[in-house]
């Protein structure tokens, strides 16, 4: 009997120091970032933008918190946050699968593809948390200038899909 | 095995930098190629007024054929305006290629697709007008043939090297089974030689090192045998000379004890064990002597005139001359230079002397000379005494080897004096010759190389 309480309790040990992931999987939000550009990984979907994954316990049905903590930028060196400093959220809205996010001026500082990439890294990462299927970006400069930026999933393109297909000879 | 395993990696080697050289070859190829076709489309759509699809297909129907497999162009906010594929136009294109390009850098990347065998590459230029970059061009090609092509000549730089380390495994296992099963014949003959059979031959065919290998073996027990059998014979030859002598004072101490005898007869009886006792002890230094002439390590000869040597031997002898009514004559006024030992000369001629002494006649003569002849210097000497047959010429030279034991017993030979005589000369570099008249007396001549220092230490 103590042999069998020993297995056991080495087994539930186990599974307890190894399947932290495993029993909190859900628990983890995935914030998406820019890779640095000496990481870039050509030919594959997380080329450009890629997931960091964050233990968020408990909070995972907090959009506003997790949104909040996502724009103070990646814990690993590897990736890079696209939004300028400061940067936060001004209001939320949801309406249905679509989310419109306003966030502070700082965004306005960003244009061209700077702009649509903090866009996408944002979009993603609320395709992943939440039911999302379309997000508009907005912010307003000091100036009262407008920038906005409506994304849906299929708005990005993170790699070429045409190969093997077309051949040139 | 070593062999093969420097011969894999050095193949293996080759291999990698051909294949990695034909890559690099086929990709500056293709980069060369697409960025310059990035560069012609960028410059024709930098021209138009409005970057739209409808102007950017007039725009590249004026060029002749891109010959891609896709080609995309975006604004500056990487939302493409032109796909060739009619699939993404309106979509935010976010290929690094792209992010690249509208950062002000060309952009190219490829890869070789292993599956389809075809080498996919990738390339993207921003669009300038007027200093401002207002979009990029990408392009994307999929080359079966090239891809084919590389494919093909890295499979078979790898199948020939494969064939050639095959092919090398196949010799070296052949041929380090010959070279094994000939060294193993050596090998054996060894320990049979070791065993004391010297007679034995080891026969290795071919025309290569072993086979010359096998035949210095041959020569090397050949000599052994010759060496083992000229011990054999002196051990054979010395212990019956040394035990004649043994014999003989056992002989006379038995009597002298066994029987009454009175005084004059036990002192003669003393006497002749004295001579006994006297000649073993000739004998042993003879023995001696020889054994360190065969022994003896090379020693610094020294460049020196006979004339000397040979005056100071012949005053030597000149008591015994004297006993023996004998007249020694010196001719020594042709002297020439030889490289010597002078303790080597002084024996030679010592003992060609005390034996034309002691095989002379009453009233005969002695006669040593010196001359030369071309290269060498020549000494003779002459006795007039009896002689020695001609079927004994042939082998006075050899170790107890005596014309009358008799007579070398009664004028206290060994056998060994001209034995010795002959073994310092060779080792002198010299030569040794006999002549002798039976009834008339006999010549020795004794030659060594002439050490002319005028020319010689040039």
């Amino acid at each position: 009997m103590k042999k069998y309480k020993s297995l056991i309790s080495i087994a539930l040990l186990f599974l307890f120091l190894t399947g932290c992931d495993f029993l909190s999987g859900e628990d983890k939000a995935a914030f998406y970032y820019l890779r640095t550009p000496d990481t870039y990984a050509y030919g594959e979907a997380d080329s450009v933008i890629a997931p960091e994954f964050r233990d968020c316990s408990g909070k995972m049905n907090n959009l506003h918190y997790l949104l909040t903590l996502y724009l103070e930028g990646p814990l690993d060196s590897v990736y890079q946050s696209p939004f300028p400093e400061g940067t936060h959220i001004v209001s939320m809205q949801h309406s249905g699968t679509s989310l419109s996010i306003e966030l502070s001026e700082e965004f306005t500082l960003l244009t061209g593809m700077d702009q649509t990439l903090a866009g996408a890294c944002l979009a993603q990462t609320c395709f992943a948390l939440h039911n999302t299927h379309q997000v508009h970006i907005y912010a307003t400069s000091q100036t009262y200038e407008t920038v906005s930026l409506t994304l849906s999933r299929e708005d990005l393109v993170f790699m070429d899909g045409i190969s093997g297909t077309t051949s040139t000879q | 095995m070593t062999y093969v395993f420097i011969t894999f990696f050095v193949l293996l080697f080759l291999n990698i930098y051909c294949s990695d050289a034909s890559k690099e070859l086929f990709y500056q190829s293709k980069k060369t190629s697409m960025l310059e076709r990035c560069y012609l489309a960028a410059d024709q759509i930098a021209q138009l007024e409005v970057i739209n699809p409808e102007g950017i297909s007039e725009a590249l129907q004026q060029m002749e054929g891109l010959n891609v497999s896709r080609m995309i162009v975006v604004d500056q906010n990487g939302k493409a305006v032109f796909d060739s594929q009619q699939e993404d136009i309106g979509k935010y294109i976010l290929f690094p290629e792209v992010i690249h390009a509208l950062e002000f850098n060309d952009a190219f990347t490829w890869e070789y697709q292993f599956r389809s065998g075809s080498m996919l590459s990738r390339a993207a230029t921003p669009i300038v007008s007027y200093g401002t970059t207002i979009g990029s061009v990408y392009m994307m090609e999929i080359d079966s043939q090239q891809g084919r092509l590389l494919h093909s000549l890295q499979s078979n730089v790898l199948q020939i090297t494969f064939l050639l380390e095959l092919i090398l495994i196949i010799f070296s296992l052949a041929f380090s089974k010959t070279f094994s099963r000939r060294l193993q014949k050596i090998m054996q003959s060894m320990k049979i030689i070791q065993e004391g059979n010297y007679t034995h031959k080891v026969t290795i065919g071919g025309s290569d090192e072993l086979t010359a290998l096998g035949d210095e073996f041959n020569d090397l027990t050949e000599r052994l045998q010759t060496s083992e059998q000229k011990r054999r014979r002196f051990v054979s030859d010395a212990s019956h000379e040394l035990k004649t002598p043994l014999a003989s004072i056992k002989l006379l101490t038995d009597s002298i004890l066994q029987n009454d005898m009175d005084n004059e007869t036990i002192r003669e009886f003393v006497g002749d064990i004295g001579d006994e006792a006297e000649r073993l002890n000739r004998m042993t230094a003879k023995l001696l002597s020889l054994t360190k002439v065969d022994g003896q390590l090379e020693e610094e000869s020294e460049i020196i005139y006979m004339a000397p040597t040979i005056r100071r031997a012949a005053k030597r002898l000149s008591v015994i001359a004297d006993q023996s009514f004998i007249d020694i004559h010196l001719n020594l006024e042709n002297d020439t230079p030889v490289l010597i030992l002078e303790d080597d000369l002084y024996q030679i001629v010592f003992n060609l002397m005390e034996n034309g002494i002691k095989y002379n006649v009453p009233d005969g003569e002695l006669t040593v000379s010196l001359s030369r002849s071309e290269d060498n210097a020549v000494i003779e000497v002459s006795d007039t005494g009896m002689g020695i047959p001609e079927d004994a010429l042939g082998h006075v030279f050899e170790r107890f080897f005596r014309v009358d034991k008799a007579r070398s017993r009664a004028s206290g030979g060994s056998g060994l004096g001209l034995a010795i005589v002959r073994a310092i000369v060779q080792r002198n570099r010299g030569d040794i010759q006999v002549e002798s008249i039976l009834g008339k007396g006999t010549t020795f001549t004794v030659s060594f190389p002439a050490f002319d220092t005028e020319v010689d230490k040039g």
